[in-house]
């Protein structure tokens, strides 16, 4: 099982990296923020959803107080 | 805007006033390697005081410089916060130490065509590679080890490896090379 599991996970790997061997320079250099700005988007979606009386700006406040918790925990 | 315009639109005012700087951080190692989100951009720059304390003017008006500096944590070196207005994305910049490496690494950047029309400078991909693997062991932070993988998996075997190794033994980090090296093998096959 854990064999498979390690398979799996290293085959899902190897595509990503022959994937970045095929992206242009732009696309390299834009896909970091852009997927930070996506990933955000999604989180705000899932914090409406949540607390649907949130206003626009509690909604964002919500959002910096979880990057904020992100970046704790990977630092 | 997004937050790499307004990284582009920021060079752009670097060069226009003949700033030395490089990108550095994820964003290089994004370039070098597998991209991955990140919600900042790194940059060095090489000014003297007065240069920074005239940089605020210079800015592109939807970028302002917080007024407290900062430090990192692996070398101590100081830093200035740039915010995006309307964005959470932020740049953070650097100065240039005097840290054999981060002198290295400077010296050794090139310009790189991102787009027609747009360069920027971004360090070799072996200084990537050292600097990830010194602030995943110095900091403990995996996502740096993870960063240091990738730009061995897609650089490979092209990497200057006496290069590398120099300065991971100088910064004792040649055990966390060898770890990425074991990680990234298999992606040179391919």
């Amino acid at each position: 099982m854990n064999d498979s599991i390690r398979q799996d996970a290293r085959a899902a790997d190897l595509a990503k990296v022959r994937q970045a061997r095929l992206m242009s320079p732009e696309m390299k250099f834009r896909a970091g923020a852009d997927l930070f700005e996506e990933a955000c988007r999604w989180t705000l979606a899932g914090i409406a959803h949540q607390f649907p009386e949130l206003d626009e700006p509690t909604r964002l406040k919500e959002l910096r107080r979880r990057l904020a918790l992100a970046e704790r925990s990977h630092s | 805007m997004t937050g790499t315009d307004s990284l582009l639109a920021l060079t752009a005012v670097f060069d226009r006033n003949e700033i030395p700087y490089m990108v550095v951080g994820s964003y290089s190692s994004n370039f070098y390697g597998v991209p991955r989100s990140t919600k900042d951009a790194d940059l060095v720059l090489h000014l003297s005081s007065s240069g920074w304390s005239r940089l605020p003017s210079l800015l592109p008006p939807e970028i302002t410089m917080e007024e407290q500096m900062g430090f990192e944590m692996v070398t101590s070196t100081r830093k200035e916060l740039l915010r995006m207005k309307g964005s959470l994305f932020q740049i953070e910049l650097f100065h240039l130490s005097d840290d054999p490496h981060d002198q290295s690494r400077f010296s050794r950047k090139r310009y790189v065509e991102i787009f027609p029309g747009s360069s920027v400078w971004l360090p070799l991909p072996e200084d990537v590679i050292v600097q990830k693997l010194r602030w995943s062991k110095g900091a403990k932070r995996a996502k740096d080890f993870t960063d240091a993988v990738a730009v061995l998996e897609v650089q490979g075997k092209s990497l200057d490896w006496a290069y590398i190794e120099k300065w991971c033994g100088e910064h004792e980090t040649l055990d966390v090379l060898a770890e990425a090296k074991a990680e990234a093998a298999a992606a040179w096959e391919e």
